[in-house]
Parts: structure tokens; C-alpha cells; sequence
């Protein structure tokens, strides 16, 4: 394969796992909170970390294109501290994935936290664990498999994006050019052989991943009976 | 000498708790009502998992809290040995693992060695919750919360899940394991058989309030009120309409008492305290309905005219009439007690028969 296809694919890799690390850094305490919390604020940041499900990618990209730009409120900030502008870089890619992919960190986690006996959590307490020692010994081990499927499809959901990547993104090789827009790039230059190589690993990809957070969630509930 | 000491007053929407406790060490005292009653956020506001509105807490010299002056103690610094409903076991820990949780590292070894002799787990130190039976699960909680060396044990249901046949094992053994506790234990249930075999004195509670307190024994022969009369399994409750020199009467029939009182009011009587008469002798009448084989006893269920249904614990040495035949009944007069009418205003709407 060209060197470019390939540059692609770790940009891709990359992408989807720096996205992944962010998620997790925010969608944990974020999900804990929604998982605790009965407030009508909740159910408004339910909706707003939802939206991505909805919307089209299009206008996602739009707006985050605005924001991140030489003239947007964080574009011109950036540009000002690192000297060059944020859209159409990579870190650029980076924020909005981050902002795609976050109902697919989210959700997951959420369902974990709120499936937990709470009274486990209590019981750690009155033995003494402190509420940070209480999350890793007895929270993050009960929900693990939310944990699982958060981490699997926050980074599959980042492999498989493409609006907003061409519009905040655009298409630099080696920066900014994912495997999606490379097919689409192959396809527009009809170099058929080179697409049908990537979209059938993109195919078996997907599955795979997919196989695999059904088989956990199904194992999770024979565990549960 | 009283080691827990709690004043609790807890506002919750519509709940109103309102509960003073003295839980003395070296025996364990209960906390008896119908679920809802409140036993168990008494027990989540001495474990320090719910702040009461206010209030005061003490366990030995330690002040837990103490509203006036702004005192929360955290669960973690209370010491608190807490056996929860169901348990709460860490899955992903085994027997072993879960009885060390609380204890410092340096203690964990020689602490561990000892709960698991103690309380026959050494055979499956090494295995899941998920593998274990239902006494198995009960005694892992309670290795547990006994390991940190507790200032206070909290026991939430702990028989709820363990199978019938085993729970009165379990019992004699939970006894003998806290006899000589050098701290206070309160049990919170539901269950009259299990306050009555393990409790040596009870706080009868009903919709946030304590009712009646008092040695177990006591409370459950000389209820105060028809309602802790109720609580505490005299589920024979007749209202009684007029009580002449040496009679009461009510719509079901009528009945001999000790005492002459014109007030009306109820007339309670413990199922094993009522018999069958001989023909000739007692007032009340009724018809028998219905034979239920409890195992060392049974318990006859008759009507009255008026459809009041009476219930009799007997031996099986008793002879017993055919279904349907009519019958009457007797209770020797030290055994019926009275409540006038005045005393139950706030629960008169509340009645079984």
C-alpha cells in the first residue's frame, strides 16, 4: 500500500486513542454525576451530551469550524499561545472527536455507575476506604465491562467518523487525513483496488468490535442473572 | 452502662423520624416495626450514611454528632461493623479478600486467620461470593464488619436471605459469636421470632416513632398500645364495644375479662393464650375455618359471626373439632389485656380484625 494510505492509519489510530484517553478523563466523573443525580439540570445534560446521536455531522463541523478557527473564540486563543491556528490540525481533529464521540463514552459508563449496588460503595465506607479508594476498589471492578464498552466504542466510533473530520479537519496527509476520507479521496480518483482494501478492513473492523461488546454485555447479564 | 446513645430527628418529604435510642453493650437490642417504619435509616444515620435534620450521637465518649455544634463524623472514622440486608459482598473479591477489607495491612494476616476459624470459612477462603451457600454469604458479611473490631454492630435483616431451614442455626451461633461483646449491637427486623430468640431488650417503632421500649420479653407480654400489641404478633385484636362487670362484648360476641370498665376500646389476646373450651364453659363463639400445620405447633383460624377471624397456636396433644364445626372459645384472664379507646386515637383507623 501507498505510504500515504498508511500515514492514514496511524493518524486514524491515533486519533481514536488520544480521543479515547480524553473521554475518559471527562466522561467518567461526568457519568458518575449523571448516574447520581435526579436534577433538572441531569436531564439537560442527558440531552446536551446526546446531541452528537442526532445531529448531522455537518452541523457539528460547522460550528465547531467557527469556534476553532483563526477567528473563534478558542481558535484565536490557540493561535495566540502556539502560534498557528487550530482548525485543520490535528489537535483540532482531536477537540472535536472528543465532542462526537462523547455520548459513546458516556452512555456506557453511565448504565455501569447506575447498575451498581450502592450499598457495596457504603459498605467499603464504613470499613474505612476513602471515597477515592472506594471508586478503584469496588466501583471500577463491578463496572468494568461499562468500562470495556466505553473504552471500545468511544475509539471505534472515532475510527468510523467522517463529516466532521473533512470539515474541521480537511484532508492533510500525514495530519489531519483518516482512513475514512482517504477512501472517499481513492474513490474520487477511482483507485477502486485501494478502497476496497480499506473499506473491507473498515467491515471487519466494525464487526469485530461490534461482536465483541454484545458478547461482554451478554455475559455481563448471565453474571448478573 | 449505656454505650450508644442517639437522639435522631430526620425530615424526608413526607417521613418524619423521630427516635431516641440507649443501646447498651454486651447484649443485642432490636429494632422491631413493619418495614417503612424507619429501622432502617436509624441504622444509615448511626453508620454515618445519611445526616439526620438533627439531632445527637454517642458511642462510648465519642461524639458522631452533634447538630448544635455542627459535628459529622464520616463513616470512615466511625468504626462502624455494618452486616447489610442481602450483605453487599465485593464480587470481585474472594472470602478471604472481602473479611480483610477493612482491617490495616499489618493486622490483615492474623485478622483474617482468625475471622475465617471463627467462623468455619477456612474451606472457602479462597472462593467468590458467587460460590458460596446463603450462610456461607451471611457469616463472610459478618467476618467482615467484625474484623475492624466495630465500636458498634449494625445488623440490617441478616436472616432475610438465608434459607429457612437454617436461620434458626444461625441464630444460636450469631448469639453465641456477640455474648461477651464489649460493644452495643443493634439488629433492626421484622422477624418476632428472630427479636424474641436473639434480642434481650427492643424498640417497637411504627412510622418514625419509638413506641415501646423495654426488655424483649416484657414488651411482648405488656404491650402499651393495641398498635404495639399488633407489632408484636397478638394478632388476636377484638374491638369491644361495652364492658360490664365481668364481660366484654363487641359484634363478634362476647368474652369473660378480669376487670369492669364502660369505656370502649380493645381487648387483645396472644394466639397461644387462646383455646378451645370445653362445651359447657366460655362465651365467645365461633366457627372453625381453617388448620395450618407450623411444624411443632398449628395454628386453628376461626370466625366469628360478625367474620372476625381468631387465631389459636396449640400443640398437636390437643384434640381438635372438625372444620366448620362451631366452637367456643376461652382465654384464663391473666392472658386478655385492654386497651381504652382514648389511648388509640392517632392509630384507631389501623386495625387487623
Amino acid at each position: 500500500m501507498e505510504a500515504t494510505v498508511w500515514a492514514a492509519v496511524i493518524t486514524t489510530l491515533e486519533l481514536a486513542g488520544a480521543t479515547t484517553a480524553i473521554l475518559f478523563v471527562i466522561g467518567v466523573p461526568l457519568a458518575w454525576w449523571l448516574a447520581r443525580r435526579g436534577s433538572r439540570l441531569k436531564i439537560v445534560l442527558e440531552a446536551v451530551v446526546a446531541l452528537p446521536l442526532v445531529l448531522p455531522p455537518t452541523v457539528l463541523g460547522f460550528y465547531l469550524l467557527i469556534l476553532l478557527g483563526p477567528r473563534g473564540p478558542l481558535g484565536a486563543e490557540w493561535q495566540l499561545w502556539f502560534g498557528h491556528p487550530l482548525a485543520f490540525t490535528f489537535g483540532g481533529l482531536v477537540i472535536a472527536s472528543c465532542l462526537y464521540s462523547l455520548p459513546f463514552v458516556v452512555q456506557p459508563l453511565q448504565v455501569a455507575f447506575e447498575g451498581l449496588d450502592r450499598r457495596k460503595l457504603e459498605a467499603a465506607w464504613t470499613l474505612g476506604a476513602s471515597s477515592w479508594r472506594a471508586f478503584w476498589d469496588i466501583v471500577v471492578p463491578e463496572t468494568r465491562r461499562g468500562f470495556l464498552i466505553a473504552a471500545v466504542l468511544g475509539f471505534a466510533h472515532t475510527v468510523g467518523e467522517f463529516g466532521v473530520v473533512l470539515m474541521v479537519g480537511g484532508n492533510i496527509a500525514g495530519e489531519t487525513q483518516v482512513i475514512s476520507i482517504t477512501i472517499y479521496e481513492q474513490v474520487e480518483t477511482l483507485n477502486y483496488q485501494a478502497a476496497h482494501t480499506l473499506s473491507a478492513a473498515m467491515i471487519v473492523f466494525s464487526f469485530v468490535v461490534l461482536v465483541a461488546v454484545y458478547s461482554w454485555n451478554r455475559s455481563r447479564a448471565g453474571w448478573r442473572r | 452502662m449505656t454505650q450508644l446513645h442517639a437522639a435522631i430527628l430526620l425530615r424526608q418529604g413526607q417521613f418524619e423520624l423521630d427516635v431516641n435510642l440507649d443501646v447498651p453493650s454486651g447484649a443485642i437490642t432490636a429494632l422491631l416495626g413493619p418495614s417503612g417504619s424507619g429501622k432502617t435509616t436509624v441504622l444509615r444515620v448511626l453508620a454515618g450514611l445519611q445526616r439526620p435534620s438533627n439531632g445527637y450521637l454517642r458511642c462510648a465518649d465519642d461524639i458522631w454528632y452533634d447538630a448544635k455544634r455542627g459535628l459529622w463524623k464520616v463513616p470512615q472514622r466511625r468504626q462502624v461493623g455494618v452486616v447489610f440486608q442481602d450483605y453487599a459482598l465485593f464480587d470481585h473479591y474472594t472470602v478471604a479478600q472481602n473479611i480483610g477489607y477493612g482491617v490495616p495491612a499489618a493486622q490483615r494476616q492474623t485478622q483474617v486467620h482468625h475471622w475465617l476459624n471463627r467462623l468455619h470459612l477456612t474451606g472457602v477462603a479462597g472462593h467468590y461470593p458467587a460460590q458460596l451457600s446463603g450462610g456461607q454469604r451471611q457469616r463472610t458479611a459478618l467476618g467482615r464488619a467484625l474484623a475492624i473490631e466495630p465500636r458498634l454492630l449494625l445488623l440490617d435483616e441478616p436472616f432475610s436471605a438465608v434459607d429457612f431451614a437454617f436461620r434458626h442455626r444461625l441464630r444460636v451461633e450469631l448469639r453465641e459469636l456477640v455474648e461477651r461483646a464489649q460493644y452495643p449491637i443493634l439488629l433492626v427486623s421484622h422477624d418476632l421470632d428472630e427479636v424474641r430468640q436473639l434480642a434481650a431488650q427492643v424498640y417497637v417503632m411504627d412510622e418514625g416513632q419509638v413506641l415501646q421500649s423495654g426488655p424483649t420479653e416484657e414488651v411482648f407480654a405488656q404491650p402499651l398500645t393495641r398498635r404495639v400489641a399488633e407489632i408484636v404478633g397478638w394478632k388476636n385484636l377484638l374491638p369491644v364495644r361495652l364492658l360490664r362487670a365481668g364481660i366484654a362484648q363487641g359484634a363478634w360476641g362476647a368474652i369473660e375479662v378480669p376487670a369492669a370498665d364502660d369505656r370502649g376500646g380493645w381487648l387483645g389476646v396472644r394466639p397461644e393464650h387462646l383455646s378451645i373450651a370445653p362445651q359447657s364453659a366460655g362465651l365467645l363463639r365461633a366457627t372453625l375455618r381453617h388448620i395450618s400445620d407450623l411444624g411443632a405447633v398449628r395454628e386453628l383460624t376461626c370466625v366469628t359471626d360478625d367474620g372476625t377471624h381468631l387465631y389459636i397456636l396449640q400443640t398437636w396433644r390437643n384434640v381438635v373439632p372438625h372444620l366448620g364445626e362451631q366452637v367456643k372459645l376461652h382465654a384464663a384472664p391473666q392472658h386478655l389485656r385492654y386497651w381504652p379507646e382514648d389511648e388509640q386515637m392517632m392509630i384507631a383507623e389501623t386495625h387487623t380484625v
